[in-house]
Parts: C-alpha cells; sequence; structure tokens
C-alpha cells in the first residue's frame, strides 16, 4: 500500500514534480508511465525515502517515509534506474551483502540468497563478477536486490530499460508474479510494457499525474477512441452497452438521478452523435457530453515518438 | 519541513556542543608518560621538594611572548614547572612573565638571566630579535637563576638542583686533582671542569694540599706522578669519609709526544689501591669495536688524512656496565682511551662492585706498547693468547683500612671508585664526539657526594643513544643490510603477492 | 554495520588501489629512514626520523584510502540501493569509516617491522614506540574522518583525493605560521590547535596527553558527523 498525498519536489530552482496525489494498492502491478523527464524518477526517489517531498507527504505500508524513514527502508524493495551495482563483487558476494543489510544471517541468509537466486534465474551467475556479467544478468541482480526480503511494497524504476527482447519477456514475468500478493510500481516511458503487466496505470507529464485508471481504459484513450465524458439525468439505470458502436462504457459515479460515464467510441467524425441519439432514444437527458482526451493526446504522441529513443 | 527543521536545530546544538568540549578539554586535562622511567614527568624527587619547605618558594619563568609563539619548548618548559606547583600544595608559586611587556629586562637580566637572539621574518624582512627565557628561583632571600632555559629534557635536574641548594643555603662543591704531569687540570680537562662548574663549585687542588673539608668529591685525574707525601691528604680525607675518583692509567699515553707510552706499575698510588683492594694492570685493553683516529699520510707529495680504526680507543656496551649500580643503571654511553684493566682482589668482598667491563672479544697488550694507529698490523699480536673480557672500573663504599702509617683508624665510610683511565675524562673526549663521557663522569660525581637521588632525576632519560648493541663492525653492517632489505623490499614485496594470490584466487573461482 | 564494513573491505581488497597504497605507504617510509635519513649511518637509537615523516605520508596515503568511499557510490548509482537499505546515515558513515580505519591499521601494522627489525641494535625505547603508534592511530582516525566526509561532499574519486590531500597538507603545515611569523601567544596557540602536526608532537616525546587525544576523537566525530548530516540534508535537496 503507498499512499501519496500533495507531493511537491523541488531540485534548487527546477520543480520536478507538482501536487502528486495517488494511492497504490496491492494485487496488482501499477505502472507508472510518462516520457522521459516526466518526473517519474523523481517520483520513486520519493516513494523510497531517498529524496525528501518539498511538500505533502509518502506513507509507505503505512510509515512516513520522512519521519521513519528506517522503518519503511525495511519494507521497501527497491530497483534504480539502470540497476547499480559493484562491479568488483561477485553476483554472490553482493547479494550476501544485501542479505546481511536486510538483517539475515547464517542458514537464513543462505536460504534466502538460494531462493532468490532461482527465482531470478541467476544460480549459474552466483561466483562470476558483476562487471563480467551481461546487461541483462545485471538487471536480474538488481531486480534479486530488491526482492530478497519479500518486502510489502516493490519499487521498480524502468526494471526493463535496455534489456533484449527474451530478457524482457522473463523479467515481466517475474514482476507480473510479483504482483499477485504484493504492491508493486515500476516506472516505465513504453505503453507496451504497461499493458503486459500492469492492472492499473499512472501517466505523468511534466510533473503532473495527467491521468490514471485501469490498464484497459487507459490503453483505449491511447489507443485513439474517442472518449467522452457524460452526465444524463435520468431515474432507470442508463445500459451505456446499448449505445451503438460502443468499444467500453464505465459508470463513474451515480448521486441521485444524475449519472456519470465514461464512453468509448471508434474514433470517427462527430461520433459523439451516437450518444446524443441514444439518449434521446432512451430518454436520458444529456447534461453534459464531452470529449475526454485534451491532455492525452499529446502525453500519447510524446510516448509514442519517443519509443526507441528512451533508455 | 518540520523534520527538516528538527534536523537544522539538531545540527546548531551539536556544533556547540563541540566546542564545549574544545574549551574543557583544554582547561581539565592529563597526561600519561609512556616512556621508560616516565621521563616526560617529574620525578618523586621533584614532587616531594615542598616537604622541605618552610617558606613559600617563588618560580618565575621569563619568556618573551615571541619566543612562545615560535617554538615548542617555552610551552612544554611551562607544562614541567607546572606540574611543581601543582605537587607543592601551595607552597610552590609558579608565575610566567614576559619580561619586555612587564618592562623588566634591565632587572632579569642584573640577576643573571641571559638574552639570546633568534632570526625573525617581519614584513618580508630578515632580523635578529632578542628573546628570554630564563627561570628565577626565589626563596626567602635567596634566589638562584637559571640563564637560558630551552631544553626540557634537563630542565628538572636543574630546577631540582637549584632548589635543593637554596632550601640547604650552601654549594656542594668537587676537588680536581691532576696526578700526572703530562696531563694538568688547566690544559688537559677545560671541558670537564666547565661541566662540572654548572652544578658544583669546583676546587683545584695542587698536589699535596689538604683537601678542604666539606668537599662533597675529589676526582684525581691520572695519578701516577704523586708521590706518596702527595698521597697522605687524599687518604686523609677519605678516612674522614671522603669519597674519590681515582681515574689512573696503567700506562699513560703523552698525546704531544707522539703518543709515546710510558709504563707506570711502580707507582706508589698503584701500592695504595692495591692496599684497599684495587689491582690496575700496567697493560692495555683493545677491542675491535672502538673509535677512529685521524692518521696523516704521505701519498708521493700529497699528505691525505683519513679516519683509521683505532683499538686503543674502545667502546663499552651498554652490556658491559652494572645495572644495578646508579652510576651506570642508565646508561649513556662510554668511550675509553687506552685502558687499562682494574680488578679487585676479591670481587666478593662486601662493598665492592664491578661498573664497567670491556666489551667481549678484547685483548691486552702488556709487554711491548704499539700505539701508533699506522702500526696497525702490531695490534693484535696477543690477540690469541688473552683474548677475553676485561673488567676496567670497581666501586666501593665502606670505610678504608689506611695504608699510610701516619692516618688514624678510618672515621666515616668512603665511597671510591677506581677506573683504569683517565683520558676519558679529558677534552679529547670532546674531540672524538664522546660527549657521554662527560655524562658518566658526572653520573660518578654526584654517586660519590651521596646525591644518588638528582643522579637519578639527571639520568632518568639517559640511554646509552648509540647503536651499541653489535659490537662486531662486520656482523652489525651485515645485520643492518638485512634489516634495510626486509623492510624496504620484503615486506613491500609480500603485499604485492598477497595480492596477487587474492586476485587469482578470485579469478579462479569464476 | 558488520555488513557495510564487510563489503568495504571487499571491495578495498578486490581492487587494486589498497595495494598500491599500502606498498607505496611502506617503500616510501622505509626508503625514508633507511637509505635518505640514514638511520644505521647515523647511528642513533632512535625512531623519530621515522615518525615524524609519517603526517606527511599520510597527506597522499589517507586521501588515496577514502576517495572512493562516497564519491564512487554517487558516480556509479550505488549510493541509492545503499541509502534505500535499512541503515541511518550515522551507521552508514560510522561502518565506511571503520572500513577505512582496518585497512590504514593493517598498513601500519605492517610498519611495526621496522622497529621490529632495528631492536636488536640498540636500547630503543618501547613505551615511546607504542605512544608513537598511539598518535598515528588517532591521527589516522582524524585524517580519515577528513577524508570521509570530503569524499561525501565530491562527486568523482580525483576531486575528493585532490581536496582531501590539499586539507591534509594545509593542516599538518599551519604550525609553521606560528613558528615563522611574529604572532601573538594567543593566536599562535589557536592555529597551533588546528595543525594535526602540531598534536602529534606529544605523542612523538612518548606522552599521552588527553588535549591531543581529545582533538584527533573530536576531528574524528566532526568529520562523521559533518558526512552524515550532509547526506541526510541531501535527500531535501
Amino acid at each position: 500500500m503507498i499512499d501519496v498525498a500533495h507531493v511537491h519536489k523541488s531540485y534548487g530552482d527546477i520543480r520536478a514534480v507538482r501536487d502528486v496525489s495517488f494511492t497504490v494498492s496491492p494485487g496488482a502491478v501499477t505502472g507508472l508511465l510518462g516520457p522521459n523527464g516526466a518526473g517519474k524518477t523523481t517520483i520513486m526517489k520519493v516513494l523510497t525515502g531517498y529524496h525528501f517531498p518539498s511538500e505533502g507527504s509518502v506513507t509507505v505500508a503505512g510509515v512516513d517515509v520522512v519521519s521513519d524513514p528506517l522503518e519503511a527502508k525495511r519494507r521497501i524493495g527497491y530497483l534504480p534506474e539502470n540497476a547499480p551495482l559493484y562491479p568488483e563483487l561477485t553476483v554472490g558476494e553482493y547479494l550476501d551483502f544485501i542479505a546481511e543489510a536486510r538483517g539475515f544471517a547464517g542458514a537464513r541468509k543462505r536460504a534466502r540468497i538460494a531462493e532468490t537466486l532461482e527465482r531470478t534465474g541467476l544460480s549459474g551467475e552466483v561466483s562470476r563478477r558483476i562487471d563480467e556479467i551481461s546487461k541483462g544478468y545485471r538487471q536480474r541482480v538488481g531486480l534479486a536486490q530488491a526482492i530478497i526480503h519479500e518486502p510489502d511494497v516493490l519499487i521498480l524504476d524502468e526494471p526493463t530499460a535496455g534489456l533484449d527482447p527474451n530478457q524482457i519477456v522473463e523479467i515481466r514475468s517475474v514482476i507480473a508474479e510479483l504482483g499477485r500478493a504484493k504492491t508493486v510500481i515500476l516506472s516505465t516511458h513504453i505503453m507496451q510494457e504497461v499493458e503486459a503487466v500492469c492492472g492499473r496505470v499512472l501517466i505523468m507529464n511534466r510533473g503532473a499525474i495527467v491521468a490514471e485508471g485501469s490498464t484497459d481504459d487507459i490503453a483505449a484513450r491511447l489507443k485513439g477512441d474517442d472518449v467522452y465524458r457524460v452526465v444524463l439525468r435520468t431515474r432507470s439505470a442508463p445500459a451505456a452497452e446499448t449505445i451503438p458502436g460502443v468499444r467500453r462504457a464505465d459508470t463513474i459515479s451515480i448521486e441521485g438521478d444524475l449519472t456519470e460515464l465514461r464512453v468509448a467510441l471508434p474514433r470517427a467524425p462527430h461520433s459523439s452523435e451516437a450518444i446524443f441519439d441514444w439518449s434521446v432514444a432512451r430518454g436520458h437527458k444529456v447534461l453534459l457530453l464531452e470529449r475526454d482526451r485534451a491532455n492525452l493526446e499529446r502525453v500519447f504522441r510524446e510516448l509514442t515518438s519517443g519509443d526507441g529513443e528512451g533508455r | 519541513m518540520t523534520r527538516r527543521m528538527q534536523e537544522i536545530v539538531l545540527t546548531g546544538l551539536t556544533a556547540v556542543i563541540a566546542l564545549l568540549v574544545i574549551l574543557n578539554g583544554e582547561r581539565f586535562f592529563s597526561r600519561w608518560d609512556l616512556t621508560r622511567n616516565r621521563e616526560q614527568s617529574i620525578s618523586d624527587v621533584s614532587r616531594t621538594l615542598f616537604r622541605q619547605l618552610d617558606d613559600t618558594l617563588q618560580i618565575t619563568y621569563y619568556v618573551s611572548d615571541r619566543l612562545r609563539a615560535r617554538a615548542a619548548e617555552p610551552q612544554q618548559v611551562i607544562d614541567l614547572v607546572s606540574e611543581y606547583a601543582a605537587y607543592g600544595r601551595g607552597s610552590i608559586e609558579f608565575v610566567v612573565e614576559d619580561p619586555v611587556a612587564a618592562d623588566t629586562t634591565a632587572d632579569i637580566e642584573r640577576i643573571g638571566v641571559v638574552p639570546q637572539q633568534i632570526q625573525v621574518i617581519e614584513q618580508d624582512q630578515q632580523s635578529l630579535a632578542v628573546v628570554y627565557t630564563g627561570i628565577v628561583i626565589r626563596y626567602r632571600e635567596r634566589f638562584d637563576v637559571i640563564p637560558v632555559v630551552f631544553d626540557p629534557g634537563v630542565l628538572e635536574y636543574q630546577l631540582t638542583s637549584r632548589i635543593k641548594d637554596l632550601i640547604r643555603d650552601e654549594p656542594r662543591s668537587v676537588a680536581l686533582l691532576a696526578g700526572s704531569t703530562i696531563n694538568p687540570v688547566d690544559q688537559a680537562f677545560q671541558v670537564l671542569r666547565g661541566q662540572l662548574a654548572r652544578q658544583y663549585d669546583v676546587v683545584e687542588l695542587a698536589p699535596g694540599d689538604v683537601v678542604p673539608a666539606g668537599t662533597e668529591a675529589l676526582l684525581l685525574l691520572g695519578g701516577a706522578d704523586l708521590s706518596e707525601e702527595q698521597l697522605e691528604p687524599v687518604e686523609a680525607y677519605l678516612s674522614a669519609g671522603g669519597s674519590a675518583l681515582f681515574a689512573v692509567d696503567g700506562v699513560e699515553i703523552d698525546i704531544d709526544a707522539g703518543l709515546s707510552p710510558r709504563e707506570r706499575g711502580d707507582a706508589p698510588i698503584f701500592s695504595m689501591l692495591a692496599h684497599y683492594g684495587f689491582v690496575v694492570d700496567p697493560s692495555l685493553v683493545l677491542n675491535r669495536s672502538n673509535l677512529r683516529i685521524p692518521v696523516q699520510q704521505a701519498l708521493g707529495a700529497v699528505r691525505v688524512q683519513t679516519l683509521e680504526a683505532y683499538p686503543h680507543w674502545i667502546v663499552i656496551p651498554a652490556a658491559a656496565v652494572s645495572t644495578d649500580h646508579p652510576v651506570t643503571a642508565r646508561f649513556p654511553g662510554l668511550d675509553l682511551m687506552w685502558a687499562s684493566p682494574v680488578r679487585a682482589v676479591d670481587p666478593d668482598a662486601r662493598g665492592f662492585t664491578r661498573i664497567v667491563s670491556s666489551a667481549l672479544d678484547s685483548w691486552l697488550m702488556n709487554d711491548a706498547f704499539y700505539t701508533d694507529p699506522t702500526q696497525r698490523f702490531l695490534f693484535e699480536e696477543r690477540f690469541n693468547e688473552t683474548r677475553g673480557q676485561y673488567d676496567l672500573a670497581y666501586a666501593y663504599t665502606g670505610a678504608i683500612d689506611p695504608f699510610f702509617d701516619s692516618t688514624g683508624d678510618a672515621t666515616g665510610e668512603a665511597r671510591m671508585i677506581v677506573i683504569g683511565d683517565s683520558d676519558f675524562l679529558s677534552d679529547l673526549s670532546q674531540f672524538t664526539g664522546s660527549a657521554h663521557n662527560y655524562a658518566v663522569a658526572l653520573n660518578m660525581a654526584e654517586w660519590l657526594s651521596n646525591d644518588e637521588e638528582l643522579l637519578e632525576i639527571r639520568t632518568r632519560a639517559a640511554r646509552d643513544l648509540r647503536l651499541s648493541t653489535i659490537a662486531d663492525p662486520i656482523r652489525f653492517s651485515t645485520l643492518a643490510r638485512i634489516a634495510e632489505v626486509i623492510n624496504v623490499f620484503l615486506v613491500p614485496l609480500a603485499v604485492v603477492f598477497a595480492g596477487i594470490i587474492q586476485a587469482s584466487k578470485r579469478r579462479r573461482s569464476r | 554495520m558488520g555488513a557495510i564494513i564487510k563489503k568495504e573491505l571487499r571491495s578495498y581488497y578486490s581492487s587494486p588501489v589498497a595495494y598500491i597504497a599500502t606498498i607505496f605507504f611502506l617503500v616510501f617510509s622505509s626508503t625514508w629512514f633507511f637509505y635518505l635519513q640514514r638511520f644505521f649511518a647515523q647511528g642513533i637509537a632512535s625512531l623519530r626520523g621515522y615518525f615524524g615523516v609519517m603526517p606527511l605520508i599520510y597527506v597522499i596515503l589517507v586521501p588515496a584510502i577514502t576517495m572512493r568511499i562516497w564519491a564512487e557510490e554517487r558516480k556509479m548509482g550505488t549510493a541509492e540501493v545503499l541509502r534505500t537499505l535499512p541503515y541511518t546515515e550515522v551507521q552508514l558513515v560510522v561502518g565506511k569509516y571503520v572500513a577505512a580505519m582496518i585497512l590504514l591499521t593493517a598498513t601500519i601494522v605492517l610498519t611495526v617491522i621496522v622497529p621490529i627489525s632495528v631492536a636488536p641494535f640498540g636500547d630503543f625505547d618501547h613505551g615511546k614506540t607504542a605512544a608513537n603508534y598511539i598518535g598515528l592511530l588517532l591521527l589516522g582516525s582524524a585524517a580519515v574522518g577528513i577524508g570521509v566526509f570530503v569524499s561525501v561532499l565530491s562527486r568523482n574519486q580525483i576531486s575528493a583525493f585532490i581536496l582531501t590531500a590539499l586539507i591534509l597538507l594545509f593542516f599538518t603545515l599551519v604550525s609553521q605560521i606560528p613558528a615563522s611569523l611574529d604572532l601573538s601567544p594567543r593566536a599562535a596557540a589557536i592555529i597551533n590547535y588546528f595543525s594535526l602536526d602540531h598534536h602529534f608532537q606529544g605523542f612523538v616525546t612518548g606522552v599521552l596527553d588527553s588535549r591531543d587525544v581529545l582533538f584527533y576523537l573530536l576531528v574524528t566525530a566532526l568529520g562523521l558527523y559533518g558526512a552524515s548530516r550532509s547526506l541526510l540534508f541531501r535527500k531535501w535537496r
């Protein structure tokens, strides 16, 4: 469980993150999607307590990271961007250090190391020096380091950056498996990664959250569907799935006789006509009908055009 | 934000605490002296001096501020004198004063503090500055002055001996008597005389003079030319409880006459000493551990001066002196020139202590005396027959059995040291760089005058500072090379190997 | 904290820096003592010349040990992992300090061979030698404290090395100022108080003075405290 409330973070005069709030719950991997420079890494650093927020609060697994950083750090596993490691140590020595630092000793320590090596597919590399193994293996060592103490909360910054397609698939399956029981948040600038492993997604741009929702919803909005926000006055429950040609329809809220919907239709000129006609036919009064994509479109363009040049 | 403010306040408080720790640490401190014999602290004798005081004793250290700012020694002097005051329970007062600031330079120069010159750089100009560093001790109406204080190592002795003199109100005196015509005091023993004069009133006696009453010790320098009549006053002095050093040569060498030897075994003094129980052999002790002598040699038309090993000038190693006797307990080193063996008739008799022997593998020259350094091939003629260790000095405490009929029965306990060499006390030691010889002489004078407490203070820091444990020069240089090679090459190489082994172990484990 | 010490020592001994620094120290100090000061030719049973040069050798040795201690973590990005392990800033700093002191102590222990190998030649005061070694360790501790602090502030090893060396050189030689200029005793005392070398002189004569011990411990503590504070405040940067 991660709870971020009104976090601002400035580095000198540069405002990296502005008024960011979100929560992450266990059971589904949450993706933090955004172009390079959007503030994803800043959020990651603030979540782990590596940096403290200039304003706002961050609670991880019920612990405030500023007032009790030690306890917060115990509950977090963190894979920083590029998986920084000590090149002069062997994989075994490195994990031995992390395990001891995490408070394991003796047989329990050896068991934890063996299990983690198994899980990350590193068993064959224990005695190799870190500067002699491939980038993919290094990323796995970084991941092993993050999960060795079975943390409640796992924070992964660009976990698949720089890997080849096969390695990416392997790492993603490990992350997906971890996400079933733990609170996992990962950052990426690649849409496909989110679709592959995340159940929920937060989209950041220029230091702010610009959209959040289930992956399917966000994917639909990003994939060129026309998404509308609709507010109807109606006594009966509107059956939005009966709108002709509808791709998705979500009920956002119902207050008295006011119902707010989000409806996705295939992109077409004047696609809103279908919703209006459907409402009239059903006898719902349309109070509001507006396109819900102003920011997302630009983000989407940056995300797609940025694909490939990202690290 | 609140946590940040807390941490900033905490950091500020810590800085304040650090400052308080510094200030208090400078006020309340203690010293632990790890040196052998605690040579950096004052001794029990000095600590308990105040018990002999009936009045306040005032010690004033006159030191110029500009010297204090420049050198570490004045602070060490202050630290040391402060210990006197600290142990003095209020009866010893200590004041530090800059005579320039206090405008007392004329007064203190008048009572004997000697101004010193040091070089200073002021506004990029090098100039000489006059500074003071002297101590004046005042007790009742009397005072004593240490004109220049700069070596904290000898300060305790200077201070404690002067304080004792002030309390007692009479200076100690020693008498010098040259017993050989070739080496009169005013020609051959000026350095020794100067060294003694710092601590004693020095009285020079002519042969046959009565030794004045109250003389703490008589130093007899050579003795072969003294007649029986001239020896009688010496025995009279001893018999009354006096103390004497007999530095006598079994074979005298005349330096001014081309090192010509004179065998003196038949002189009356040797009969007298033999009667007391000391036998001085008319022979010379030689050793390969020795000093070098300058030799002029003609190489064609050119005269070259070289330094040659000279087995007559023997180096006494610390292992060859008694560690029990106060004179040699803390041994500063000793070099003897043309020394004769000294034996005790009964070494186990009460009162006799052997204090100095030669190094191992010494040998004798006992019929033909070759002293010319260019005749080195003759020096070892009797090496095989006489090789061994020879005793060179004995000390004795007790009443004497009179040698002369004219002397009555002994009325006091005498102290005597007999050593088979007088040249080591002469100015020759200055020439050979054997300043420690004079230190040994002072040790002897102090032991003879029953001042063992002071002897202990002065010798506390004294050690044989030379690398003299290994006497054989060839063995020495071999072992020295080994020590150098171990430290300069082998130890670093071992680290290199450790590194290579560590690196290859890691590579292999891959 | 044991884990950090162990990891630091592993890092030290798997890179050549520690070996090169140790070898430099040993070769330089004994060459100085035996060949430049010509110990055996001088023939005086004193190790003053040997220990006297140590503060100057520290000016090079200590920065070589401490330069990588934080600057390298920062450059490699490993600081991010290290600082998200469950340690306080003080624990991290002290752990690294202890590791550096173990390395320095190991180097100093190797020099004990010098006093041992010259002991048979004369009458040495072993109490004095012991005082010198205590002084060397305390001086080393203060220098490592300074080096750790500088390393935290530096972006890379080279600048950490140069800056530490300059600071140590300055505070070693600062006692020369009162010796050559005309200053009031109070000004001289204040300048001397900050000199690393000035406080070492007591140990050279064989005396452990609580003021000197306190000074070195205080410099160590302030260096480490400064390092841990700047690590902490960097989080708000």
